[in-house]
C-alpha cells in the first residue's frame, strides 16, 4: 500500500486533546491547525497551534460538530488531514468520509468501520459474530413503548438505556423499575440527539458489580492489528471515568491474554486500523463481555502510553500516511503501573455538579514520570458549553503502590483555584482503602466511596490564613495600620464569610507589636496565626506554631485557597442595599449558569415540595430544578433555550400557608 | 520577655527596673482590659440579650458590619463616664472613625441597651467632642440611632447643652460633612430632630419609630389614639412624611445601604503616606518597660520615640540646646511628623527652642506630636530672674496659636503649666491619647499637701494660733491622696480629659492613624502670631 505524507494537521476538536495532538504533530515536524469557537478564542490550544481558525458559536452544533464549516477550515487552511481527537465528530463515520471525499487524510478508521463498530448497537451484533461475548439487551431502531418494556422484562431489571452514538457516559440512564422506563428512554434520546446528531438508544443488561477493562488496539492499513494492554477504568462516577490504569490490579495473566485475544479478533473481523478501543465488563470469576468499540483516541491513552513506551498519537499519523506498525505484538513490551486522575470542573459535594468560572490560578508540578495534560492556563474561563475536564494527570511507577505515591505527591502540588475542582476528592480517592488494595467494581465510587466522603468542617486555621491573607490583599485600601485595628484592646474586629451557603463569622484581633500577628476566634475556638512569607500566589502561614504552605487567589470579595490536602473557597459576606431578608423565599434560583432546556409549571400551579420545575442544561449534563417549598407558581421568568446566569431567578413561588 | 512572678522570684531579677516597669504597666494594662470590657459589654448580659431576642444587632455589631472588612476602628472615649456616678461606661454612646466604602467616616452609635441609649451629661460632652473630631478633620457622619433621648433625670445639666447637636448638625452639613442618619429603634421628641437634621435618612421598617411625641403623649396632648407605627413608623415616613429616604427591610440591609450611599458621596479615599512606612528601629513591646514605676524616677523620651517612629526617620532639632525638651522631625507609617517631647522639667531654653520649633512646623506645613511627661516649669530665685514666666508664655503662645494640627500623647505625667505648653486637652489637639502610667493635676499630691500644710501653718502662726502638728500632717496627706486618686488617668478619661487611653504599644498604629486623618482632611500652618513676649 503506498504511503502519503501528511504535512498539516487540522485538529477537529478543543481543550487538551487538542494541545495533546499539536504537540505530536510539532514533533513529528508538521504543521498544526486548530478549529476553535467563540468560547474557546483565547483557549491554550489555540496559543499553541501554528494556526488558529474561527469555526463559529459556542454551541458545538454550530461549531465543533458542523461537518461543513470543520471542512471548510480544514481546506482553507491548507490541511492536508483531519484528527478528530475524541468526542465531537471522532466517530461520526459520515465525517469521516466526508473528509476522504473532500481529499484529505481522516486520522482514524475508515467509515465503514466506524460504522460496524462505532454505533453500539451494532458493535453487540458485531461482537455476536465474531464469537465475542456481549450482555443481554435489545436493539431495535423504532421499537414502541410496549417493546422496550418487555425487552426490559426479559432483560431483567436494571436495566441501561444506551445511546447507540457517544460516550463519556452520556446518553446514558439506569433504569431500576419498569414505570421509570420511557421517562428515561426520552431524556436519553433527547440528550443522545443533542449531543451526537443522533437519538437512537438500545436495552443492556446493568452489570454492576463488574470491572470495566478495556483493551487498547492499533492498527495499519496493512491489517496488522496489535493489542496494547489493557486499562482498568472501573472508577466512574456519572458513569465517566475519573481514575484509570494500566495494568488492571486484578487480571491474571490469562484472563488478560483472553481479553487481549477477544479484541484483537474483533478488530481484526472489520479490518480496523487506527486506534481503537474495546470496552468489556469483567466479572469476578474473568467472565468478560463486550460493551462497545470507541473506534478513536481515549481520554485514558497516555495510561497505556506510559506504561508501553508509545505514543499512540503518532502512531495514529504514522498509520492514516499508510506506514506500518513499527513493532509486533510480540514486541509490546508493558512495564511498570500508569495511573490516570481526570481533574475536573466538578462539586463532588453536589453530586459532581460542573463548575464553572474563571481559572485564577493553574499550577500544575514538574516531575519526573509524571505527566499533565491540559488545555487551560491562569486567567482562562471554563466555558459551559463543553465538557468539565480541566486536567489529567498521570503517574507512572515501577509498582502501582509507587504509582499511587507518585500520584497523590502531584495532585498535592496541584493548585486550581477560583474553579470547584475534583482535587480533593481524587486525592481522598487515591488514600482510600479498596483503592490502594486494587478492590473494586463499576459501582464502587458512587455506591461506596462517596459515602465515606465525608464534608470536612472547615477549621479555624484554614478560616484565619483566608482572612489574614484577604486583609493583606486589602491592606492598601485599609490604611496605614494592620488589617482589624482596635484600640480598643478588648474589641475584636469581624469579618464574616461563607462556604457553600454556610455564614462563618470570624473574629480578630490584631495582637503583636514586632510582627504582624493576629488571634482568631470563630465558634469557641481560637488561635494565634500570622503570614511568614509571602511568594506570587503562596504564602507560608503559621497557625499555633505549625507552619504551612496555601497557594490563593482572590477574585472580588472571594478567596480561594488550597493547602496540599484541601481546597476552601470563601465568600466574604457584606452588607448590602440589595439584599434584604424578606424576600428570599419563593425564588428559584439557578444552580449554575446553562441553559434552560425544559419548563414543567406555568403560573399558578400547585406544586409540592421537591417537584420538578425545569431542566437546566450545562456542561453536556442535565440538572433538575425542584421546588424549593410547596406553593403556587407565581411567575416563571425564563423559557426554554434562554441562556441563564448563576444565581439567576428562574422562577417565583408563593408558599403556602402552614 | 518578663513574666508577674519575675521580682518575686529572684533578688537580681527585682532590682531590674525594666522588670518592675513591664509589671506596673501590666498592672494598668488590665485594668484597663477590665474597664474596656464593661465598655464593650454595653448594657450587660441580661439587656443585651432582650436586645438581640429582638432581632437587632447589638450598637458594636452594627459598626463592625458599617465598616470596611478589616478596616481600623479608632474608637474615641470608650471608658467615657467610667466610675462616675450615675453615669455607664461609654456614657451610652460608642464613637469612632473607620473606613466605610474606602474612606475616613466618623461613626456614631447609641448604646441602646444602656438606660435605653439615654444620654447623660457625659453622654452629650462626648457627643460634642465627636462632633468636633469631625469638623476638625473634615469627617462626615454615620450615626446609628437608637435612642431614647435625653437621660430625664439629669435634664437640669443636659437640656441646654444638647441643642449644640443639632446646631452642629446643620454647620457640618454646611460645611459639605454630611449626616447619613440610620434609624434602628425609637427616635423620640429632640432625638426626632437627629433624622429630621441628617442629610441622608435610612429607616428600618417595622423597627424606626420617629416622632416629635409619643403614643401617650399624643393621647395626653389631643385625645387622638395611635400606634406608633401608624405614628412614625418607617413605612410612614418613607411614603408620606418624606422624612425617611431609604426604608430598609432589616438592620443589614440598612447598614448596606448606608455603605452604599458612602461609597457614592465619599471618594477621598484614605491619605496616602509622605513616604514607604518603615517599621520602628526597636520592639514596640518595650515600651510596657520604659515609663517608671516609680514616679519620681524620670524616663528617656528618645527610648519612647524609637519604638514608635519609623526607622532611620529621627532627627534632632537644636539637641544641644534645652535638653529637657526634645524637639526635631519624624515619620511614623510614612507621615512627616516634628516632634516635641518632654525629657524633664521645662525651662527657658526648652521653652524656647519649643517656640521655635512650632514656628518652624507651621512654615514647613507640618503636624505636630507632643509627647507629654513633665512636672511642669521649673521654679526658683534664679529661674524667675530668668524670666521662666517669659519663656513659658512664649511657648504657651505658640501652641495657642499654631494652626498645624498637633496630636497629643500623654506618656507620663503632666503637671502644671506644662500642661498647657505640650498642648494639652485645652489647646484643642485634634486628638490627646493617653497611656495608662499617665498622671495629671496642677502639681503632685504631696506637694499640693505639703503646699496646703504650709499655708496652714503660716496663717496659724500669723494669727497667733498654736500649731496642731497632727492635724496639719493629717491634712496634707488627705490633700494627698485625693489628688493622687484625681491625677489619675482612668479619673481623667472618665472625664474626657483625652480621647482614650491607650496601650502604648499601639501608640504608633494609633498616631498613623490620626496622622491619616489629618493629612486627608488638610491644613495650612500659619505665620501670623500675635504679640510674643521676647
Amino acid at each position: 500500500m503506498k504511503t502519503r505524507d501528511i504535512k498539516k494537521v487540522f485538529i477537529a476538536n478543543r481543550g487538551e486533546v487538542a494541545c495533546r495532538i499539536i504537540r505530536a504533530c510539532r514533533e513529528l515536524g508538521k504543521a498544526s491547525v486548530v478549529g476553535y469557537s467563540e468560547a474557546d478564542r483565547r483557549s491554550l490550544a489555540v496559543a499553541q497551534a501554528d494556526q488558529a481558525i474561527y469555526l463559529g458559536p459556542a454551541a458545538s452544533a454550530e461549531s465543533y460538530l458542523n461537518v461543513a464549516k470543520v471542512l471548510e477550515a480544514a481546506k482553507s487552511s491548507g490541511c492536508d488531514a483531519i484528527h478528530p481527537g475524541y468526542g465531537f465528530l471522532s466517530e461520526n463515520a459520515g465525517f469521516a468520509a466526508a473528509v476522504e471525499k473532500a481529499g484529505l487524510i481522516f486520522i482514524g478508521p475508515t467509515a465503514k468501520a466506524m460504522e460496524a463498530l462505532g454505533d453500539k448497537a451494532r458493535a453487540r451484533a458485531q461482537a455476536e459474530k465474531a464469537k465475542v461475548p456481549v450482555p443481554p439487551g435489545f436493539s431495535k431502531e423504532e421499537a414502541t413503548s410496549k417493546e422496550w418494556k418487555a425487552a426490559a422484562d426479559q432483560i431483567g431489571y436494571p436495566v441501561l438505556v444506551k445511546a447507540v452514538a457517544g460516550g463519556g457516559g452520556r446518553g446514558i440512564r439506569k433504569v431500576n423499575k419498569a414505570d421509570e422506563l420511557d421517562t428515561a428512554i426520552e431524556s436519553a434520546q433527547a440528550e443522545a440527539k443533542s449531543g451526537f446528531g443522533h437519538g437512537q438508544v438500545f436495552l443492556e443488561k446493568c452489570l454492576d458489580k463488574a470491572r470495566h477493562i478495556e483493551v487498547q488496539v492499533m492498527g495499519d492499513t496493512q491489517g496488522n492489528v496489535v493489542a496494547l494492554g489493557e486499562r482498568e477504568c472501573s472508577l466512574q462516577r456519572r458513569r465517566q471515568k475519573i481514575w484509570e490504569e494500566s495494568p488492571a490490579p486484578k487480571l491474571s495473566a490469562k484472563g488478560r491474554a483472553a481479553l487481549l485475544n477477544a479484541a484483537v479478533t474483533l478488530a481484526k473481523s472489520v479490518g480496523y486500523h487506527n486506534a481503537g478501543t474495546l470496552e468489556f465488563l469483567v466479572s469476578d470469576d474473568e467472565a468478560f463481555f463486550f460493551l462497545e468499540m470507541n473506534t478513536r483516541l481515549q481520554v485514558e491513552h497516555p495510561v497505556t502510553e506510559m506504561v508501553t513506551g508509545t505514543d499512540l498519537v503518532k502512531l495514529q499519523i504514522a498509520v492514516a500516511e499508510g506506514k506500518p506498525l513499527p513493532f509486533t505484538q510480540e514486541e509490546v513490551k508493558a512495564r511498570g503501573c500508569a495511573i490516570e486522575v481526570r481533574l475536573c470542573a466538578e462539586d463532588p459535594k453536589e453530586g459532581f455538579r460542573p463548575a464553572t468560572g474563571n481559572l485564577l490560578l493553574v499550577d500544575f508540578p514538574a516531575m519526573a514520570n509524571v505527566r499533565v495534560e491540559t488545555g487551560f492556563r491562569t486567567g482562562d474561563e471554563i466555558p459551559m458549553e463543553y465538557d468539565s475536564l480541566l486536567a489529567k494527570i498521570i503517574a507512572w511507577g515501577e509498582t502501582r503502590a509507587e504509582a499511587i505515591g507518585k500520584l497523590v505527591r502531584a495532585l498535592e502540588a496541584t493548585s486550581i483555584l477560583g474553579v470547584t475542582t475534583n482535587r480533593d476528592f481524587l486525592l481522598k480517592l487515591a488514600a482510600d482503602g479498596p483503592v490502594n488494595d486494587g478492590q473494586f467494581d463499576i459501582s464502587y465510587v458512587e455506591s461506596h466511596f462517596v459515602k465515606k466522603v465525608k464534608p470536612e468542617p472547615v477549621d479555624l486555621g484554614t478560616l484565619a490564613a483566608a482572612t489574614a491573607i484577604f486583609l493583606r490583599y486589602r491592606q492598601e485600601a485599609l490604611g496605614v495600620t494592620s488589617a482589624g485595628f482596635r484600640n480598643n484592646r478588648k474589641a475584636w474586629a469581624f469579618v464574616d464569610w461563607q462556604e457553600e451557603g454556610s455564614k462563618t463569622p470570624v473574629r480578630l484581633q490584631y495582637k503583636s507589636y514586632a510582627t504582624v500577628e493576629w488571634e482568631f476566634l470563630c465558634q469557641g475556638a481560637k488561635g494565634k496565626g500570622r503570614v511568614l512569607l509571602e511568594k506570587g500566589n503562596q504564602v507560608v502561614w503559621e497557625w499555633q506554631g505549625k507552619s504551612q504552605t496555601f497557594s490563593y487567589a482572590i477574585a472580588g470579595s472571594r478567596i480561594t485557597l488550597a493547602t496540599p490536602q484541601l481546597s476552601h473557597s470563601f465568600s466574604l459576606v457584606e452588607v448590602s442595599a440589595a439584599h434584604s431578608s424578606r424576600k428570599e423565599k419563593g425564588q428559584v434560583r439557578s444552580p449554575m449558569p446553562g441553559k434552560v432546556s425544559k419548563v414543567l409549571v406555568g403560573n399558578g400551579d400547585i406544586v409540592e415540595e421537591g417537584r420538578l420545575l425545569a431542566v437546566l442544561e450545562a456542561m453536556k449534563l442535565e440538572h433538575s430544578i425542584r421546588a424549593p417549598h410547596s406553593g403556587t407558581v407565581q411567575n416563571v421568568l425564563v423559557k426554554v433555550g434562554q441562556n441563564v446566569a448563576l444565581g439567576a431567578e428562574l422562577i417565583l413561588i408563593e408558599e403556602t400557608p402552614a | 520577655m518578663t513574666t508577674k512572678s519575675g521580682s518575686k522570684g529572684s533578688p537580681n531579677e527585682a532590682a531590674d527596673p525594666k522588670v518592675l516597669n513591664r509589671e506596673a504597666m501590666d498592672a494598668l494594662l488590665a485594668r484597663l482590659d477590665g474597664a474596656l470590657a464593661l465598655a464593650n459589654a454595653g448594657g450587660g448580659e441580661k439587656y443585651n440579650e432582650r436586645h438581640l431576642k429582638r432581632g437587632k444587632l447589638l450598637p458594636r455589631e452594627r459598626i463592625d458590619r458599617l465598616l470596611d472588612p478589616g478596616s481600623y476602628f479608632l474608637e474615641l472615649m470608650s471608658l467615657a463616664g467610667h466610675d462616675i456616678e450615675g453615669e455607664m461606661t461609654g456614657a451610652g454612646v460608642v464613637g469612632g472613625v473607620g473606613l466605610v466604602s474606602g474612606s475616613p467616616w466618623l461613626i456614631v452609635a447609641n448604646e441602646s441597651t444602656q438606660k435605653a441609649g439615654a444620654l447623660g451629661k457625659i453622654g452629650i460632652q462626648k457627643l460634642t467632642r465627636l462632633s468636633q473630631v469631625a469638623m476638625e478633620n473634615r469627617l462626615p457622619v454615620m450615626y446609628l440611632v437608637e435612642s431614647a433621648g435625653l437621660d430625664l433625670p439629669t435634664q437640669g445639666e443636659t437640656f441646654v447643652p444638647t441643642g449644640r447637636e443639632f446646631r452642629d448638625l446643620a454647620r457640618r452639613s454646611k460645611m459639605r460633612l454630611p449626616t447619613v442618619a440610620v434609624v434602628f429603634g425609637t427616635s423620640t421628641a429632640g432625638g426626632a430632630y437627629l433624622p429630621g437634621m441628617s442629610d441622608y435618612v435610612i429607616l428600618v421598617r417595622d423597627k424606626a419609630h420617629v416622632f416629635l411625641a409619643g403614643p401617650p403623649l399624643v393621647r395626653m396632648a389631643t385625645g387622638e389614639m395611635m400606634d406608633e407605627e401608624s405614628l412614625g413608623g418607617a413605612e410612614m415616613h418613607s411614603t408620606k412624611s418624606g422624612l425617611g429616604d431609604f426604608l430598609a427591610d432589616d438592620e443589614e440591609q440598612a447598614l448596606g445601604m448606608a455603605r452604599e450611599i458612602a461609597g457614592h458621596i465619599r471618594r477621598v479615599g484614605v491619605a496616602k503616606a509622605d513616604r514607604q512606612a518603615v517599621a520602628p528601629e526597636k520592639n514596640p513591646e518595650e515600651l510596657l518597660e520604659i515609663p517608671s514605676a516609680n514616679k519620681r524616677i524620670p524616663f528617656e523620651a528618645r527610648d519612647v520615640l524609637a519604638r514608635i517612629v519609623d526607622a532611620g526617620s529621627f532627627f534632632e532639632f537644636k539637641p544641644l540646646y534645652g535638653p529637657t525638651l526634645v524637639t526635631g522631625w519624624a515619620r511614623i507609617h510614612g507621615f512627616s511628623v516634628g516632634f516635641l517631647a518632654n525629657n524633664g522639667v521645662l525651662d527657658a531654653q526648652s521653652a524656647a527652642k519649643g517656640a521655635q520649633f512650632i514656628a518652624l512646623c507651621n512654615q514647613s506645613n507640618t503636624p505636630i506630636l507632643f509627647f507629654q511627661n513633665t512636672t511642669g516649669f521649673m521654679v526658683g530665685k534664679s529661674y524667675e530672674e530668668n524670666g521662666i514666666i517669659r519663656y513659658g508664655s512664649k511657648l504657651v503662645a505658640a501652641v495657642s496659636n499654631s494652626k498645624v494640627p498637633a496630636i497629643t500623647i500623654m506618656m507620663g505625667g503632666s503637671y502644671g503649666a506644662g500642661n498647657y505648653a505640650m498642648c494639652g486637652r485645652a489647646y484643642e489637639p485634634r486628638f490627646l491619647f493617653t497611656w495608662p502610667n499617665h498622671r495629671i493635676a496642677v502639681m503632685g499630691g504631696a506637694q499640693l499637701g505639703g503646699v496646703m500644710a504650709l499655708i496652714k501653718r503660716e496663717g496659724a502662726e500669723k494669727e497667733g494660733r498654736p500649731v496642731d502638728e497632727a492635724a496639719l500632717a493629717a491634712t496634707a496627706k488627705e490633700t494627698e491622696l485625693k489628688v493622687e486618686s484625681q491625677s489619675d488617668a482612668f479619673f481623667a478619661t472618665a472625664r474626657l480629659w483625652d480621647d482614650g487611653i491607650i496601650d502604648p504599644r499601639d501608640t504608633r498604629d494609633v498616631l498613623g492613624i490620626c496622622l491619616s486623618l489629618v493629612n486627608g482632611a488638610g491644613f495650612e500652618g500659619t505665620m501670623a502670631w500675635g504679640v510674643v513676649r521676647h
